[in-house]
């Protein structure tokens, strides 16, 4: 047991010995080949792993593979919510240079490219127009009626001082109209 | 409970809707009506004599020149009245105003009806003060055409949603507004007596 381990160790003095044997110069020329040759695998070696990698894909039929994931199932298991609220929208508009932004926009331009047209059309700003001037109208229909109906009004309190009897069995109106309600 | 009364006295207005009309209203309608009749008469009568003259290259007198002008003249007042109160019982110039001719029941009038009205509509121009004294002086404000005809004008027209659109456009405070624009605004709406 002592004799096999002192085997290896004698080797190793062996080849010592054999290094310490060859001149100096020529032991850093046959390490700097060594290192040569072996820095000239790696690269070898890198390189062959990209080719065969680049090979690969370049042989995948990725299409194929995406059609046979179910990208439903995958995305049922993504928490949407929780990535949303990882985000921080305030702080990344706060980095929004709103100001430089709307500079570049042309607001000419894009006001001359809407179908004023389509848009009245298609909401309610034509009825808002409509419903504004036609207040204007009809407000000043409802003053002069009103005012026709004081003007009556005073023409009937004149006519019953003049015929009280008779016009204090005023009906109001129609029977069919007025039905039930007595006179003014 | 001040603000709640006045508040409260503010939208009691009646509607008047099938209330017998009274003369000052009827008088401004027929006005409007007069303009819009004559007035349309003129221009289309005008209108058809210049047409006539440029193409048949005749002279056919202007409704100035000639009395025979007052036929087709009566034949126009006679449509244009009794086309109106046959349709909707409103002529352009009662619809104006809220008016609306109906029958002595409240009913609608019908062409036969109509056309019986605007022919002694005529004749209570020959007798103004029969013709129209009832309109004052009558309870029902009936004119002698009315009578004739049995026919009524009565207000087609609703105080009541006129007064809220009035307010809905003055939005103000009850108590934000003088005594005086309060008993103006709404002793605007007293009813005919």
């Amino acid at each position: 047991m002592a004799g096999s381990a002192s085997q290896p160790a004698s080797d190793v003095e062996r080849v010592a010995r054999v290094l310490l044997s060859v001149p100096s110069g020529a032991a850093r020329a046959a390490l700097r080949t060594a290192g040569s040759a072996a820095a000239r695998a790696t690269e070898f070696a890198i390189e062959a792993a990209a080719s065969a990698v680049e090979t690969f894909v370049r042989v995948l039929d990725v299409n194929g593979l995406l059609a046979g994931v179910d990208l439903d199932a995958l995305l049922r298991r993504v928490d949407v919510q929780a990535l949303l609220d990882r985000i921080d929208l305030d702080s990344m508009l706060r980095r929004v240079d709103l100001d430089a932004l709307l500079r570049g926009v042309d607001v000419n331009d894009l006001i001359a490219r809407i179908d004023v047209d389509t848009l009245v059309e298609e909401t309610d700003v034509g009825a808002v127009i409509a419903r504004s001037t036609g207040s204007v109208a009809s407000g000043a229909v409802d003053l002069m009626r009103r005012q026709g109906v004081n003007l009556d009004d005073a023409v009937a309190r004149i006519a019953m001082r003049l015929r009280p009897r008779r016009l204090s069995t005023n009906p109001g109106g129609p029977p069919g109209l007025v039905a039930g309600q007595g006179a003014t | 409970m001040i603000e709640a009364r006045r508040v409260e006295s503010e939208l009691d207005v009646e509607s008047l809707i099938g209330r017998y009309a009274g003369a000052v209203t009827r008088f401004a309608a027929f006005v409007v009506d007069a303009v819009l009749s004559i007035g349309g008469f003129l221009v289309g009568a005008a209108g058809a004599v210049w047409v006539v003259n440029l193409f048949a290259r005749t002279h056919v007198p202007s409704p100035n020149d000639s009395l025979w002008w007052l036929v087709p003249f009566g034949a126009w007042l006679f449509v244009y009245f009794w086309y109106c109160y046959w349709l909707s019982g409103k002529t352009p110039g009662k619809a104006l105003f809220g008016l609306r001719v109906v029958a002595g029941d409240g009913s609608d009038l019908g062409g036969p009806r109509a056309a019986v009205r605007v022919v002694a509509f005529s004749v209570s121009w020959v007798f103004p003060v029969v013709g129209f004294g009832g309109v004052v002086l009558g309870a029902r404000h009936r004119a002698l055409h009315d009578v004739v005809a049995r026919t009524a004008v009565v207000y087609d027209y609703d105080a009541r949603a006129a007064h809220l659109r009035f307010l809905g456009r003055h939005r103000r405070a009850p108590a934000a507004r003088t005594p005086g624009e309060h008993a103006r605004d709404v002793g605007a709406f007293t009813t005919v007596g």
